[in-house]
């Protein structure tokens, strides 16, 4: 398992795709917001936990189809469904495989795109919060939306009509931990429920993800 | 526009429907639209698969007397 | 006699053939029936106006919408446990029906919200969850629609129905969160007033059958809300389902076809 998790980060950091691509799609959005809605501060102000938040989403959306792709084409998911590790084992380690290549440095680089959009002091400890707690559930359905279409060609946009509702609840508490730290109020609450849909995913969709590959590889 | 207002209008006080007439109206035809559009897709799809396993089964036939 | 035998394709045909007139007849007569007296026959609600005339079509689509994904997981369940082909068809034809459901749930509430909330769209918990609903179902659809051979389509679909489910559950719970409702006392709810209208009734009937010792109280807010709604609702709501029912068979049937025009023709090319 470890041993796939090295050879995973290795493959993305050479390959360099999902690594530097994600971060440089944050970092266009979040400089194209102010262009769309003007450069008010206090809108800026207003609107950045959304707008973080969603960006953030769009960018760990961009790099899901490389999770399984690279390894159906070249005939290496095959080999992973026959190893002793269990399937569900693999689900889980591309899962988190993808959120420490896309979500970590995400969450790592919204803080410095706060100050773009202006974001209130108070936010910041909440924007890592809550990007920490929940960028590891965006990898985790990613992945799942992933091997469900693994063996479509052109399968991208599929992939983010099926992925996009299943961020919903994420997207939902995410932004509004933000927007209530920025207010000055307690986001205990959707933190809470950030880690709970977290937990559950991890805990569930490997074996939703085990079963979709399975069902692809037949 | 004051064509059709007049013309709607006309209609909801014939029917009683007082001043939200456009609104009662035009739910009621999008509605329908929309249900007899589902229902005439279906019954279309449905005779023009028939038809073809119809044809299939024939030819299979035909080939296999042959 | 067990409910199974209707998973065998030709059985299921030649079972549902025969209903078809007559479920597609009696949703016909309940919708004609229920929408011309509710249409005609009801009164003008206070404060909604003619607007509460709506609600005879958008209450049933509502609740269709709900119940088609519902009797979706149920035979996708079927179909990932016993493998009977004719569940997993039955899932993909009805999934089109359900989208048509939301459709007209979320415009017939667009157009009543304009004069009651003075605006085409509310970002209100209700309306947000049927939106997001009516992405489930595109998802849904699109993937069918992606794969080739049939039986990977019918068990990825099935997955994604199971695990859409769960989240859409979630996604419920946390609009409820993110929204508690723009309008929630000061202005009038369209589904409030309608649980209000079977209230009502259901005390009425309990009512008049148990005398007047063990009258129920129904915590009515509106004072206007009365039972000559409710039987045209009710009217409705069975012609929808029954119209559901009758397209869900015949479309079936039409996959069920679809899969064996394709089997024959693949025997044929095999020699």
């Amino acid at each position: 398992m470890i041993a796939l998790l090295a050879r995973d980060l290795r493959l993305a950091v050479r390959a360099g795709g999902g690594f530097g691509l994600g971060l440089a799609f944050f970092l266009i959005v979040i400089v194209l917001i102010p262009f769309g809605v003007g450069p008010e501060a206090s809108v800026l102000t207003r609107i950045a936990p959304g707008v973080l938040w969603v960006a953030a989403l769009l960018a760990a959306l961009l790099s899901l189809d490389r999770i399984f792709a690279l390894d159906h084409e070249d005939g290496s998911l095959p080999l992973l469904a026959t190893s002793p590790l269990p399937l569900e084992g693999v689900a889980l380690t591309k899962g988190v495989a993808h959120w420490l290549t896309t979500g970590l440095p995400l969450t790592l680089a919204a803080p410095a795109l706060g100050f773009l959009l202006n974001l209130a002091p108070a936010a910041y400890p909440y924007l890592l919060a809550s990007l920490a707690l929940g960028t590891p559930a965006l990898s985790m359905i990613g992945t799942f939306g992933a091997a469900l279409t693994v063996g479509i060609r052109r399968g991208g946009l599929l992939l983010s009509l099926l992925v996009l509702p299943l961020y919903v609840p994420t997207l939902i508490f995410g932004a509004e931990a933000v927007r209530l730290g920025s207010d000055g109020l307690s986001a205990t609450v959707p933190l809470a429920m950030l880690s709970g849909i977290t937990l559950f995913s991890y805990a569930l969709l490997p074996f939703a993800t085990a079963a979709a590959l399975r069902i692809n590889l037949r | 526009m004051d064509l059709f207002t007049s013309i709607v209008d006309m209609i909801s006080t014939f029917l009683g429907l007082g001043k939200y007439g456009l609104e009662v109206l035009s739910s009621y035809v999008i509605s329908l639209a929309m249900l007899a559009l589902l229902v005439w897709i279906s019954a279309r799809r449905a005779a023009k698969v028939r038809a073809e396993l119809a044809a299939v089964e024939a030819r299979l036939k035909d080939s296999n007397d042959g | 006699m067990s409910f199974w035998e209707y998973a065998n394709p030709k059985k299921f045909i030649a079972t549902t053939t025969p209903i078809l007139p007559w479920a597609f007849g009696i949703a016909a007569a309940c919708l004609i029936v229920g929408l011309v007296w509710g249409f005609f026959f009801t009164p003008d609600d206070i404060r909604q106006g003619s607007t509460v005339k709506i609600i005879y079509l958008h209450v049933p689509a509502a609740m269709m919408a709900i119940n088609v994904w519902g009797m979706m997981l149920v035979t996708s369940l079927i179909w990932l446990i016993r493998r009977h082909h004719v569940s997993a068809l039955a899932a993909r034809a009805a999934a089109p029906i359900g989208i048509v459901m939301t459709l007209i749930a979320l415009v017939t509430g667009a157009i009543w919200g304009q004069p009651m909330w003075g605006t085409w769209w509310a970002w209100d918990p209700r309306l947000t969850s049927f939106l997001i609903l009516f992405l489930f179902y595109l998802g849904y659809m699109a993937l069918w629609e992606a794969i080739d051979d049939p039986d990977t389509a019918a068990d990825l679909t099935s997955i994604l129905c199971i695990v859409g489910s769960v989240f859409a559950f979630l996604s419920r719970f946390a609009v409820q969160f993110w929204n508690q409702g723009l309008h929630q006392a000061e202005s009038v709810s369209l589904w409030e007033w309608t649980f209000n209208v079977i209230a009502r009734f259901f005390a009425f009937v309990w009512n008049s059958i148990f005398g007047a010792e063990q009258v129920i109280e129904v915590a009515v807010r509106e004072e206007n809300v009365s039972n000559v709604f409710f039987v045209p609702l009710l009217i409705c709501m069975i012609g929808f389902v029954v119209l559901f029912v009758a397209l869900v068979f015949q479309r079936t049937t039409t996959e069920i076809r679809v899969r064996r025009i394709r089997a024959l023709e693949s025997r044929a090319r095999r020699g």
